[in-house]
């Protein structure tokens, strides 16, 4: 190794014997990229059987290794003192003293709405049925914007469903593995939302454009979209249930944008909706 | 017995540029990605050393096929990372024509420039195949942050090299 020297690349004569069919063969390799590229972007082979095989093979040798690995944290745990323990147990009490006044508190506003809703005459909405998942892999990348959780087929996901928070909506499974599925993110450059914005109800479409902010892809006619609005999925199409927040509108050098309630870069878990096209 | 772990070991030496490949890509997304996303591309440290000195050990198929395994994992159309990596190793056979014998200051120059050509067209592939422009300034900051760690796995993939004598083995082998 040396690190003395810098010359410019041209004063070196060229090595003609260098010059050999290898070139020929990554040139031949690079249109057959081109032609794999060509057959995956027009669908005409099933690439998510091959991404689907080819995961499946690389998570079930993940979980060979891991599996086989001895568990440190079962170790670590024997070390823990007693007094530790006594002071955990009295957290542990105090946070579920306080989540059982929660759930009291709760409890009475799910009755108070029954109530109010059966003088409204209301139609009771169906529940939502989700599974909690655990964000695997984080996948993004420059191009492409998506996760892999650690529910597959093992907890009834399919392809289509919603995944969300608390605070708002993350994006939709789009492959779904044994043990394991993927996310597409709202950012994503080929995600395409159907929504409503603000008090208004004004119908649009919200495209993701690899960037932390989505754009809309389309707006009902002569509609003015103001700032600090939310943005809600409207339920078109039967991809989404409706109302499930998305962001806040926010307008830049004219150009609104909207701003994704989730932090997509610090998620940990999400929930999966079971029940998509129930409601719709 | 005794011949099969031989002959294992002698697979993994054989196959120790692949797996460094392999290896830069999952230390990006199990471990760097939380605090510094190196990005996709990292796993062109791998083969623009492993090109560079035994070429014989990373022939053209194995990175056409590393492509697609992250074209897989990254959920990108398949073929169009393994056409950028393609065009990287076609650009390395070119550089090489130039260099005899380089120095460690000309390989990261060196190595900056391929990065950078190789960044900016996966940046204009993907926009051609969305139909649609992706966001371009990301694109320095991971450039930057790739350059400036290549140091690193050079020194990290020259230990390796030079520890199982890879390029002895490589002109032995005529893949």
């Amino acid at each position: 190794m040396r690190f003395d020297r810098l010359m410019f690349p041209l004063l070196y004569k060229r090595n003609k014997n260098i010059y050999s069919s290898s070139i020929l063969t990554i040139i031949f390799l690079m249109i057959i990229s081109v032609i794999i590229i060509f057959f995956d972007t027009q669908n005409l082979i099933k690439s998510s059987v091959v991404r689907n095989k080819v995961l499946n093979i690389m998570f079930l040798s993940k979980d060979f290794f891991s599996s086989s690995l001895p568990n440190f944290l079962k170790l670590k745990e024997h070390f823990i003192s007693k007094k530790q323990l006594i002071l955990e147990n009295e957290i542990l009490q105090k946070e579920s003293k306080e989540y059982g006044l929660w759930e009291l508190k709760a409890k009475r506003l799910e009755i108070e709405n029954k109530i109010l809703k059966k003088e409204l005459s209301i139609t009771p909405s169906k529940i939502n049925k989700y599974v909690t998942a655990k964000i695997f892999v984080d996948t993004k990348s420059l191009f492409s914007k998506s996760i892999l959780i650690n529910v597959g087929k093992n907890m009834n996901v399919q392809i289509g469903q919603s995944a969300a928070t608390s605070k708002g909506l993350v994006g939709s499974i789009v492959e779904v593995y044994d043990n394991y599925s993927r996310v597409l993110l709202i950012t994503d450059i080929n995600s395409k939302i159907p929504v409503r914005v603000g008090k208004k109800n004004i119908k649009a479409i919200l495209s993701g454009k690899n960037k932390k902010e989505l754009e809309f892809a389309y707006f009902q006619d002569n509609q003015i979209i103001n700032e600090n609005e939310t943005v809600f999925t409207s339920g078109d199409g039967g991809y989404f249930n409706s109302g499930i927040p998305i962001g806040i509108t926010r307008i830049e050098n004219g150009k609104t944008y909207v701003i994704p309630t989730n932090n997509l870069e610090e998620l940990q878990y999400l929930q999966i909706f079971l029940n998509n096209f129930k409601s719709f | 017995m005794l011949n099969f772990f031989i002959k294992f070991k002698q697979i993994i030496i054989y196959s120790l540029p692949s797996l460094f490949v392999i290896l830069f890509t999952l230390f990006n997304i199990a471990v760097s990605k939380s605090f510094l996303d190196f990005g996709l591309f990292i796993a062109l440290h791998g083969i623009f050393f492993w090109f560079i000195h035994t070429p014989n050990l990373l022939p053209p198929l194995i990175i056409l096929i590393l492509g697609l395994l992250q074209d897989i994992i990254y959920l990108l159309p398949l073929g169009s990372t393994s056409l950028i990596f393609l065009l990287s190793i076609m650009l390395i056979q070119i550089y090489k024509e130039f260099f005899l014998e380089p120095s460690f200051l000309e390989t990261w120059i060196s190595f900056s420039i391929i990065f950078s050509v190789c960044i900016f067209s996966s940046w204009a592939l993907f926009s051609l195949i969305n139909y649609n422009i992706t966001p371009i300034t990301p694109i320095f900051f991971e450039t930057f942050i790739n350059i400036l760690f290549f140091p690193f796995t050079y020194v990290f993939s020259y230990f390796f090299l030079t520890k199982f004598q890879l390029e002895k083995i490589n002109k032995k082998k005529n893949v």
